[in-house]
């Protein structure tokens, strides 16, 4: 690759001072996945996700209301279809990890947390605590079907 | 001047009138913006919480049972709640959503708006469903009784 010569590298006729080439930041190329972002797009996806299930209870409390039985079984038959249990799975998972993230979110808003080490670590607290309330609701459903005692 | 044609308390001046038409600057309702999301992030916290056990109790009970559950009073009372606040919640981050993706004015304006139509419509379909509920079942109760 043939060296091209900048303008900003030779110093102009008769100045005092030397321009030296410095490096051209930001590096637009040079983009890497970090928890923090995946965090903050996973708090922004969970929180589309939850609107959609906050219209599903809206479905739930229209059909339940309705006083009409095929109303209420239309409802329950979508909800124990396939894809039904795996939306409740992904519910399941997005308010776990809204609510921690959320809870992240007014930690900053009181002023605590900015450092680039603080908010690395609390993005893993928040994904492994999510992910543990996740199996937490998990485990309460399992319970219901299988009780110990 | 401004503030006569333009009934809007943040406009002072000319100048900031023609910023405003232009689109640039503050709209000046971020900071309301940002408060109700965080004032119905820590009501629904508690009220998800909630949810999440009354789930756990209804979830095998029959339609009946569910209607006569519904029309408690404390659970009417929070399911209107968390119905209004999350609605409120979730326009406000929908939001968000459409006017960082959506780079078209007229689009976006029409998602905006049919946001709220159909968020507005459906909380209000839904609270008069529960009102509607609560207050059959206490008249039925009420002839049981008497």
């Amino acid at each position: 690759m043939p060296k091209t010569k900048s303008s900003i590298s030779e110093p102009a006729e008769g100045a005092v001072r030397t321009v030296h080439p410095r490096p051209l930041s930001p590096h637009i190329s040079r983009y890497g996945w970090s928890v923090t972002m995946a965090t903050s797009i996973c708090h922004r996806m969970t929180g589309v996700f939850l609107t959609a299930g906050l219209v599903m209870m809206g479905w739930w409390i229209l059909a339940v209301t309705s006083l009409q039985e095929d109303r209420f079984a239309e409802f329950y038959g979508f909800l124990h279809s396939p894809l039904g249990k795996l939306l409740i799975l992904g519910w399941r998972f997005s308010i776990a990890f809204h609510i921690c993230n959320g809870i992240r979110h007014l930690i900053w808003d009181i002023g605590y947390g900015f450092k680039p080490s603080s908010a690395r670590s609390g993005s893993i607290i928040v994904i492994i605590a999510s992910i543990l309330l996740t199996a937490i609701l998990y485990w309460v459903t399992f319970m219901r079907w299988f009780p110990l005692d | 001047m401004a503030r006569k044609n333009y009934q809007d308390k943040s406009i002072r001046s000319n100048a900031d009138l023609m910023t405003h038409l232009r689109n640039h600057g503050s709209a000046q309702h971020g900071a309301g913006h940002w408060l109700w999301q965080r004032l119905t992030s820590l009501v629904l916290m508690g009220l998800m919480i909630w949810f999440t056990f009354a789930l756990f109790e209804i979830r095998d009970a029959k339609q009946n049972m569910i209607v006569v559950w519904m029309a408690q009073p404390l659970n009417t009372g929070l399911l209107i709640a968390t119905i209004g606040l999350g609605f409120v919640h979730a326009v406000l981050g929908m939001q968000v959503v459409i006017d960082d993706y959506i780079h078209h004015t007229s689009l976006r304006w029409f998602l905006r708006l049919s946001l709220y139509g159909v968020f507005g419509f459906l909380g209000l379909f839904v609270v008069l469903a529960l009102l509607r509920v609560s207050a059959l079942v206490t008249v039925f109760q009420a002839a049981q009784a008497g």
